[in-house]
C-alpha cells in the first residue's frame, strides 16, 4: 500500500517543480472535484423549478440566466456537471478495472488466449469510439445506465492494451521471476508485484480517458441518445439552447458549454503533464 | 599568423544550474592550420562536450557560461550559439560517432553529397561529378556506392561517406568525435589511417576526440588529456607518452597493455566523479595517489609554455608506461 | 527475396484485416438480429401475432441463425446493405447521394486542420520548452477540450445570427441559390465546373464555418504527433551532422528533421479518421449538413438498424483499408522499411 502511494505522489510532487501549466491543470482538477462534491448545496435554486422570469438573459438574481421553463440556469449547470462527471467517472473507473483485468490476464497467459483477446481488442477499436457509444446506446435504449455502459465497454480496449503492453514488458523481469520461482501464484504475483508498476501509466490513461468520456457523454445527450430530459445535463442543455440562439437567448448554450470546456480541459491539462512525468522518453527530452 | 581554432577559457554548466559547479572548466585550445591534435580522456571527461560546445552544437540540457573561441583571426562568444552556427559548412565541420547515424536515412548518398555541395554553391551540374570525384577519393566507387541508402552501407563505409560530406564542404578544420569508436578493429586502422592521409594532403586542422591512446600515437602531434572537465596535461604526443607528467596520465597509459614487455595493464581506480562531487580542490584529488593537502584546497592552473600540467606535484623522472606506445 | 517479404507481409496484412472485418460483420449481425427487441413488431406494433408471423417468415427471421448470417453475408457480397426505414430506400443508395456532402466536408475540415496542427507542431518542437511551446500546447488542449458541437454553435451565434457573415446553418447551399448540376457531388468544385461565381462563393460561405468547426477539433491530435515526432527526429545524430556540416537551420527543420518525423504522424492516420468521422456526425447534425453523419444520427435515434448496421461495417472497412494504406505508405516514406526490414 505504502509502495502504491508512493507511486501515486512521486508524479504529483514533482508538479510543484516550475511546470505552471500542470500546476495549473492540477489546480483546475481539484476546484472541480471539489465543486461536483458541494456544487448542489451551492446551487441557488432548485434545478427542475422555475426560479424566475421565462428566458431572461443573465441578472444578479440568475447569473446564468434562465431557460425556457424559466429555471435557473446557473443551478442546472452545477447538478449537471456534477452527474456527467459521476457519470464519466464510474464509466472509466468500470473500464479500467475491467480492461485491467482482461489485459493483465491475457498478456499474463499469453499463447492462443492473448492472440484471441487482441485480435477481439482491435475490433472493438476498429470503430471511432463516439459512433461505438453511439450505436451501443441506440441498441440497448436510451438512458443513464445504457449511457454509463456503453461509455465503459468503448473505453476498455484501452486499459486493456496498456496493462498488457505493461506486464508483457515486466514480467520477465528479475523480481517477478525470483517471485514466480520461489512459488508465488499467478494472481499473487499479478497483485502484488505487477500492479503497482503499472499503476502510473494507468494514472495518466484514466485522466485523460476520464476527460474523454466528459466529452462523449454530453455529445450522446446532445444528439438526443443519451440523458433524457427534464435532468440538468450539460449536452442535454446545450442542445435546449440551441434552439433558441436565433432568438439571441445565447446564455442557454454558452454557459453549460463554458462548464463542459473548463471540465475537459482541466482533466486533459493535468493529465498531459502527467504523462510527461511518467513517460521516460519525454522526461528525458 | 592567426591561429586555425582558439578556445579560450570555456565553461559549460547545466542550462539550469544555479550552484557554481562547471561541468567544464577553463578550457583553452589553440590550433595552428594544418595541425592534428588528440583530445583524450575517459567517457564523461568532457571532451566531446567541449568540443560541441565550440562549434555551436550544444544539447539543450547544457550551455556555455564563459569563454570566447576564435577561428581564423575572428572571435566569437561561446554563448553566442548562432555565431558559432554559422562557421558550420564555413570552415568547421564535425565528425560524429557513428557514421550510419549521422547519415541522412532518407537520402542516396550521392544525392547527401550533392546537396552539399549545392549549400557550398557548387553549380547543379558539377555536382555529380564533383560528388563521384569525392567518393573516389575515400575508396568508395561511385557507380557500386552512390545510389545506396545509408542503411545499405558497413559502418566504415557509413564513415567513410560521412568523410566525403564533411570535405565536401571544404573544411580547414575538422573535429572528429570519437570516428571510429563503432568500428572492428581493421576497420578503425584504415579509417583512421584514411583520415590522417586526407588531413595530410588538405593540410587541414583535425582535433580527434578518443580514448584510443593508440590511435593518437598514430596520427596527433600534439595531445591533449582531460579529467572531469578539467584539462590535465597537453602537449607534444611523444613527449608525454615518453614521460607523463599528471598522475592521471600516468594512469591512463598504466591501463594500456604493452605487448613489447608483455607487461599487463593496471586497470584506472574509481570512477571520473560526478558533477555534484566537484569539490574546490583538484577533481582528481579522489583517485590520486599522490594526494596532499594542498590538492583539497584549490584546484590547480595549468601551467607551463608548450608542456602544460595542472598538478601541484607534477612527476618528474618517472617510470615510462607508455614507451612502447609512443612508438608505435 | 525483398520482394517475397513485401508479398508476404502484404497477405499478412491482409488475412489480419480479413479476420477482423468477419468479426465486425458477426458482431453487426448479432446486433440487429440477436439482441431482444423484435425489428417486426417494433416497427408494427398493432400487428396481430399471425401477420407478425407472416412477416417473420417472409424476412426469412424463422430460419436458424447461421442461415440468416450466410442470407446476410450474400446480401453484403451484391452490395445490398439492407433498407432503411426512415427514408424507405435502400441503405446503398440513401449513402451513396450523402457520401459527397460528408467528404466535401470532411476533407476541408481535414486541410485546416492540418494547415494548423503541422506548423503549430513544428514550431513548438522547435521552440522547445519556451513560451511558443507552451503556447503552442495550451492551444491545442485547448482545441481538445471544447465540444465541437458548441464550437459550432457559438460559431452560428457570432458568424451567422450577429454579424451575419456567414449564412444561417441550413446546409450546403443557402435556398435561394440553385445548386450547379451534379459532376463530381462536390459543390465547391461542380460550380467552378459550371462557371457559377455565385454558387461558389455561396457554397464556401456555408462550408466555411462547418469546416472551420470541425478542423479545430482534429488540431490537437495532429499538432501533438508532430510536435513529440519533430522532437525526437531533431534529437536524431543525422540532424545534428547536418548541421555539423552547415546545412541552412530552416532546411535542418523542414526538410531533415520533418522527413524524420512523417513516419511517426502516419501512425494516427487511421486514429484521425475515428476522430474525423465523430466530428463529422456532431458537425452535420449542428449544421444540418446532409451527409452521411447526420444519417446515421438519425438513424440512431430511430433504431433504424439497418442503415446503422451498414454505417459501422463500412466505417469499420474503411479505417482496416486505412490502416493497411498507411502501413504501406511507410515503406513510401522511408527506404529502410521499403528494403525489406518489412517482416521484421
Amino acid at each position: 500500500m505504502r509502495a502504491l502511494l508512493a507511486t501515486l505522489a512521486r508524479p504529483v510532487a514533482s508538479l510543484r517543480g516550475g511546470d505552471t501549466l500542470a500546476r495549473a491543470g492540477l489546480a483546475i482538477v481539484i476546484v472541480l472535484l471539489l465543486l461536483a462534491l458541494v456544487g448542489g448545496f451551492l446551487a441557488p435554486f432548485d434545478p427542475l423549478r422555475p426560479a424566475g422570469a421565462v428566458l431572461s438573459p443573465p441578472s444578479r438574481l440568475n447569473p446564468f440566466g434562465t431557460d425556457i421553463f424559466g429555471r435557473d440556469v446557473l443551478s442546472r449547470v452545477l447538478h449537471a456537471f456534477r452527474l456527467d462527471l459521476a457519470i464519466a467517472g464510474s464509466a472509466v473507473l468500470a473500464a479500467t478495472l475491467i480492461g485491467l483485468m482482461l489485459g493483465g490476464g491475457a498478456g499474463y497467459l499469453g499463447g492462443r488466449v492473448d492472440d484471441v483477446f487482441m485480435r477481439l481488442v482491435d475490433i472493438v477499436q476498429s470503430f471511432p469510439m463516439l459512433i461505438l457509444a453511439m450505436a451501443l446506446v441506440a441498441l440497448l435504449g436510451v438512458g443513464l445506465v445504457n449511457v454509463v455502459l456503453a461509455t465503459a465497454i468503448v473505453n476498455i480496449p484501452v486499459f486493456a492494451r496498456l496493462a498488457r503492453s505493461q506486464i508483457l514488458a515486466k514480467r520477465s523481469l528479475d523480481y517477478v521471476e525470483a517471485a514466480r520461482c520461489s512459488g508465488a501464484s499467478p494472481l499473487r504475483i499479478l497483485v502484488v508485484h505487477l500492479a503497482p508498476n503499472i499503476l502510473g501509466p494507468v494514472v495518466v490513461q484514466a485522466t485523460l480517458s476520464l476527460a474523454w468520456a466528459v466529452l462523449n457523454i454530453t455529445a450522446l445527450s446532445f444528439l438526443g441518445i443519451g440523458i433524457n430530459p427534464p435532468t440538468p445535463e450539460l449536452g442535454l442543455m446545450i442542445a435546449e439552447g440551441a434552439r433558441h440562439l436565433v432568438s439571441g437567448a445565447w446564455w442557454l448554450s454558452v454557459f453549460p458549454g463554458l462548464a463542459l470546456a473548463l471540465t475537459v480541459f482541466g482533466f486533459n491539462l493535468f493529465g498531459d503533464a502527467l504523462q510527461d512525468r511518467f513517460d521516460p522518453r519525454r522526461r528525458g527530452v | 599568423m592567426a591561429a586555425l581554432l582558439d578556445i579560450d577559457r570555456l565553461a559549460l554548466d547545466l542550462a539550469g544550474a544555479t550552484d557554481a559547479a562547471p561541468l567544464v572548466e577553463d578550457f583553452s585550445l589553440r590550433l595552428e592550420p594544418g595541425e592534428v591534435v588528440g583530445l583524450v580522456g575517459e567517457t564523461g571527461a568532457g571532451k566531446s562536450l567541449s568540443m560541441r560546445a565550440a562549434a555551436g552544437l550544444l544539447p539543450a540540457a547544457i550551455r556555455s557560461v564563459a569563454g570566447t573561441v576564435g577561428f581564423r583571426g575572428t572571435s566569437v562568444e561561446a554563448a553566442d550559439t548562432k555565431g558559432l552556427r554559422a562557421r558550420l559548412g564555413h570552415g568547421i565541420c564535425l565528425l560524429l560517432q557513428n557514421g550510419r547515424g549521422a547519415l541522412n536515412p532518407f537520402l542516396r548518398v550521392q544525392d547527401q553529397v550533392s546537396r552539399i555541395l549545392g549549400y557550398q554553391g557548387v553549380p547543379r551540374r558539377e555536382r555529380a561529378s564533383r560528388a563521384a570525384t569525392l567518393l573516389e577519393a575515400v575508396g568508395l566507387p561511385s557507380a557500386e556506392f552512390g545510389a545506396r541508402y545509408p542503411h545499405q552501407l558497413s559502418g566504415g563505409q557509413a564513415q567513410r561517406v560521412a568523410m566525403v560530406i564533411a570535405l565536401a564542404t571544404n573544411p580547414a578544420l575538422l573535429i572528429a568525435d570519437e570516428p571510429t569508436t563503432a568500428l572492428d578493429v581493421t576497420t578503425e586502422r584504415d579509417v583512421i589511417g584514411l583520415l590522417g592521409r586526407l588531413c595530410a594532403e588538405r593540410a587541414l586542422g583535425l582535433i580527434l576526440i578518443t580514448h584510443n591512446l593508440g590511435l593518437v600515437a598514430r596520427i596527433c602531434r600534439r595531445v591533449v588529456i582531460m579529467h572531469a572537465g578539467h584539462i590535465v596535461e597537453a602537449g607534444p604526443t611523444a613527449e608525454i607518452f615518453a614521460a607523463p607528467r599528471h598522475p592521471y596520465t600516468r594512469a591512463l597509459m598504466a591501463a594500456v597493455p604493452d605487448l613489447e614487455t608483455g607487461r599487463l595493464p593496471s586497470p584506472l581506480e574509481g570512477t571520473v566523479p560526478l558533477r555534484s562531487e566537484f569539490g574546490r580542490g583538484c577533481r582528481f584529488l579522489a583517485r590520486c595517489p599522490l594526494a596532499q593537502p594542498r590538492c583539497r584546497a584549490a584546484v590547480p592552473a595549468l601551467e607551463g609554455e608548450g608542456r602544460q600540467v595542472r598538478c601541484f606535484f607534477p612527476l618528474t623522472a618517472a617510470a615510462r608506461p607508455g614507451a612502447a606506445l609512443a612508438a608505435v | 527475396m525483398r520482394e517475397n517479404h513485401a508479398i508476404r507481409y502484404l497477405v499478412r496484412r491482409l488475412a489480419l484485416a480479413a479476420i477482423t472485418l468477419v468479426g465486425i460483420s458477426i458482431i453487426s449481425f448479432s446486433a440487429v438480429n440477436l439482441l431482444p427487441g423484435d425489428p417486426v413488431s417494433s416497427r408494427y406494433p398493432q400487428a396481430g401475432a399471425s401477420e407478425i408471423a407472416a412477416m417473420r417468415a417472409d424476412m426469412g427471421l424463422d430460419r436458424p441463425v447461421y442461415v440468416q448470417y450466410v442470407r446476410y453475408l450474400t446480401a453484403l457480397a451484391r452490395g445490398d446493405l439492407g433498407w432503411s426505414y426512415n427514408t424507405n430506400t435502400p441503405v446503398t443508395e440513401d449513402l451513396a447521394q450523402r457520401l459527397p456532402a460528408s467528404l466535401e466536408l470532411s476533407i476541408a475540415g481535414l486541410l485546416l486542420a492540418i494547415a494548423m496542427g503541422v506548423p503549430l507542431g513544428i514550431v513548438a518542437a522547435v521552440r522547445h520548452n519556451r513560451a511558443a511551446d507552451h503556447l503552442a500546447r495550451l492551444f491545442s488542449i485547448g482545441a481538445l477540450s471544447v465540444p465541437v458541437f458548441w464550437t459550432g454553435l457559438v460559431g452560428i451565434y457570432i458568424f451567422s445570427y450577429g454579424l451575419r457573415w456567414a449564412p444561417a446553418p441550413l446546409g450546403r447551399l443557402p435556398l435561394t441559390v440553385t445548386a450547379p448540376p451534379q459532376v463530381t457531388g462536390f459543390i465547391v468544385i461542380d460550380s467552378i465546373l459550371a462557371g457559377n461565381g455565385a454558387a461558389f462563393v455561396a457554397a464556401l460561405q456555408s462550408l466555411a464555418l462547418p469546416a472551420i468547426a470541425l478542423g479545430l477539433s482534429l488540431v490537437a491530435p495532429i499538432a501533438r504527433i508532430m510536435r513529440s515526432a519533430m522532437l525526437e527526429a531533431l534529437q536524431e545524430d543525422y540532424v545534428l551532422f547536418a548541421r555539423a556540416t552547415g546545412v541552412p537551420e530552416r532546411d535542418v527543420v523542414l526538410k531533415d528533421a520533418f522527413r524524420g518525423a512523417l513516419v511517426p504522424v502516419l501512425t494516427i492516420v487511421g486514429y484521425l479518421m475515428g476522430y474525423l468521422v465523430a466530428g463529422n456526425a456532431l458537425v452535420e447534425t449542428v449544421f444540418s449538413w446532409p451527409g452521411i453523419g447526420r444519417y446515421a444520427v438519425q438513424a440512431m435515434l430511430t433504431s433504424d438498424m439497418a442503415p446503422i448496421n451498414a454505417i459501422l461495417l463500412i466505417l469499420a472497412v474503411a479505417i482496416a483499408l486505412t490502416n493497411l494504406v498507411v502501413d504501406l505508405a511507410y515503406a513510401v516514406v522511408d527506404p529502410r522499411i521499403r528494403h525489406g526490414l518489412l517482416g521484421a
